[in-house]
């Protein structure tokens, strides 16, 4: 039924912006966390992508994380000679994590995941809606 | 005069089907609202599915005359996808166009219920329960 499917397909979209929460909460975490050696490389930022997949069971096009893949930016340097992970020089390599632009991430994920949940709302009150039509 | 041979639940009938086939395509297009190149995708209006499926009698005005103009309504069924700006990603779904249409379908179901209902009362009456 057409109304099942849409609540499967909700219900994949707020897997996937959940799975995208996780990540985001993994690199907030991290954004302090550099190596312990001298010259060790320090947390590098993960990212998601998202991709439309076809379920074959029911034939409805849901959503999936496609990759956690990694951000390949620079490491931003700071000059901290005392540091452990301090480099020959006395430079610390630092995460790659921009606070401001992971908060940013999870707003937009926050404001999917309500989407979601609001099409799931309507969708049962449209099957309870159906229902009732038996009495 | 037998309730399932009335037009009225068969329409209704039509009408409920097609609200759900749009609330799966709506669902579709925010689950994927984050998916890069996604497309927002709507099904074909009430009246083109209306005129396929039961002649040209109701929904569609029907041309008896050779100097009448033809309608502009698209008689396509089935999915197909609807323009809107586009996200950098290729993403062209706007959540607050797909929520509104959400809504439209939830006033829509409610009115077709409704009538169904009212009408459900009305042979309830007559046969005096």
């Amino acid at each position: 039924m057409d109304l099942e499917k849409a609540l499967q397909i909700s219900s994949s979209g707020m897997q996937a912006q959940t799975k995208r929460l996780r990540v985001i909460a993994e690199n907030l975490a991290n954004q302090d966390t550099t190596g312990s050696t001298p010259g060790a490389a320090p947390y590098r930022r993960k990212t998601v992508t998202f991709a439309d997949q076809v379920d074959r069971a029911s034939g409805v096009a849901e959503v999936a994380v496609k990759k956690i893949g990694t951000d390949p930016s620079a490491f931003p340097q700071r000059y901290d000679p005392s540091h452990p992970a301090a480099n020959a020089n006395g430079y610390v390599s630092t995460p790659n994590v921009n606070s401001f632009v992971e908060v940013m991430d999870m707003r937009e994920a926050e404001r999917s995941y309500s989407a979601n949940l609001q099409v799931m709302q309507v969708t049962r009150g449209l099957l309870t809606r159906a229902i009732g039509m038996l009495k | 005069m037998e309730p399932s041979q009335t037009g009225l639940f068969e329409l209704a009938d039509q009408r409920l089907k097609w609200l759900g086939a749009r609330q799966q395509a709506l669902a579709q297009n925010v689950a994927n609202a984050d998916t890069p190149g996604w497309k927002a995708r709507d099904v074909a209006p009430f009246s083109a599915v209306l005129s396929g499926q039961m002649g040209l009698t109701a929904g569609a005005p029907v041309r008896t005359n050779a100097l009448h103009l033809a309608g502009t309504a698209s008689s396509a069924a089935g999915g197909h996808a609807v323009g809107g700006e586009r996200a950098p990603d290729g993403n062209q779904v706007s959540l607050d166009q797909q929520l509104e249409k959400i809504a439209q379908t939830d006033t829509q179901h409610e009115t077709v219920t409704a009538i169904y209902q009212k009408y459900i009362g009305m042979f309830r009456m007559v046969l005096g329960r």
